[in-house]
């Protein structure tokens, strides 16, 4: 079944997504880049890894979320970069359960380092589901509109 | 171009370009990796920063660290060589505390950085909570270190570690 030249509506707003996934992520690695001490400390309010390893993890991290957010925004390795996110936010997912779970009184380290901004709740696990279905719904696409590789 | 586009036509075409998918994400993380420490390094931040708590170099009383082991607070509070900050409840706070502590909860001090004015910013101030489990002393070490309170420590080992140890106490 071809139909040629034809954008439908699906196509518009898959791209859409794409785009909003992937400045989410830029977004979020921005303040981390910055500041990676800041991150770590941020991952250390989590429990599960410190000292090191969280400065590893605060190195390495807001790296892969640049680049997948670039590659999701630009249309580039996207399907990679849709992968690599929605292993990332599972990742988080995880991370922030087993923190509400043990009832820490912290701050995510998500968009922000301030450590007196608000609380990690719930919200969060919701916010986190809504981007694991934009995730995956670029994912599952076998080509994509308005990307820097259809271009090339 | 303009293919019809979402699905696959078969499987052995989606097999393909999800592999090709994961040499792609394989390329990304060593890129972020390389990236990562490029600019941590280039920035001398995080993993580089120039005073690294792994540097014995300058140790003066307690170790370089913000966080205080147990004989490092203790050592400090013995020589009384800094104040004790209770980043707890006020209502854990009245049922026991560090002798001599001040009490600045941490969500009393996040609506009002009015009550940290009344810390001496010329010492050093060692922040507590009750222990592994809270997070709030972390939170008041930020908040102070913003509100310009350059010499801020942890004892994260908190209450429940000075209670084990038996050491001055009130009331």
């Amino acid at each position: 079944m071809r139909t040629a030249e034809r954008t439908s509506t699906l196509d518009i707003v898959i791209a859409l997504l794409r785009i909003v996934l992937g400045a989410v992520f830029i977004f979020a690695s921005l303040g981390k880049i910055a500041d990676p001490g800041a991150f770590a400390a941020s991952i250390s309010g989590y429990r599960i890894v410190t000292g090191g390893i969280a400065l590893l993890i605060a190195t390495v991290l807001p790296w892969i979320e640049f680049l997948s957010g670039l590659g999701l925004l630009l249309g580039l390795f996207w399907r990679a970069s849709a992968l690599l996110a929605l292993l990332m936010l599972i990742l988080f997912t995880i991370v922030v359960l087993s923190a509400l779970w043990r009832g820490l009184d912290i701050s995510c380290g998500c968009y922000t380092q301030d450590p007196t901004a608000e609380r990690l709740g719930w919200w969060k696990i919701g916010e986190n589901a809504g981007l694991i279905v934009m995730s995956y719904l670029v994912l599952r696409q076998s080509s994509l509109r308005f990307t820097l590789e259809r271009l090339l | 171009m303009g293919r019809s586009l979402p699905t696959y036509r078969t499987y052995r075409q989606m097999k393909e370009s999800y592999r090709t998918a994961f040499a792609e994400a394989t390329m990304i993380l060593v890129a972020a990796i390389m990236l990562g420490f490029v600019y941590t390094g280039v920035t001398r931040k995080g993993l580089f920063r120039a005073s690294s708590p792994s540097s014995p170099a300058a140790a003066p009383e307690a170790s370089a660290s913000t966080f205080l082991t147990y004989e490092e607070a203790q050592g400090l509070y013995i020589r009384q060589r800094a104040v004790f900050v209770d980043a707890r409840h006020a209502f854990d706070f009245n049922r026991g505390h560090i002798k001599g502590a001040v009490n600045i909860p941490l969500s009393e001090a996040q609506k009002n950085h009015g009550i940290l004015e009344g810390l001496p910013k010329d010492r050093m101030l060692v922040v507590y909570c009750d222990g592994e489990s809270c997070n709030s002393s972390v939170e008041l070490a930020k908040l102070l270190y913003g509100a310009g309170f350059s010499n801020v420590k942890v004892f994260f080992g908190g209450w429940n570690e000075w209670l084990a140890h038996k050491q001055p106490r009130e009331p």
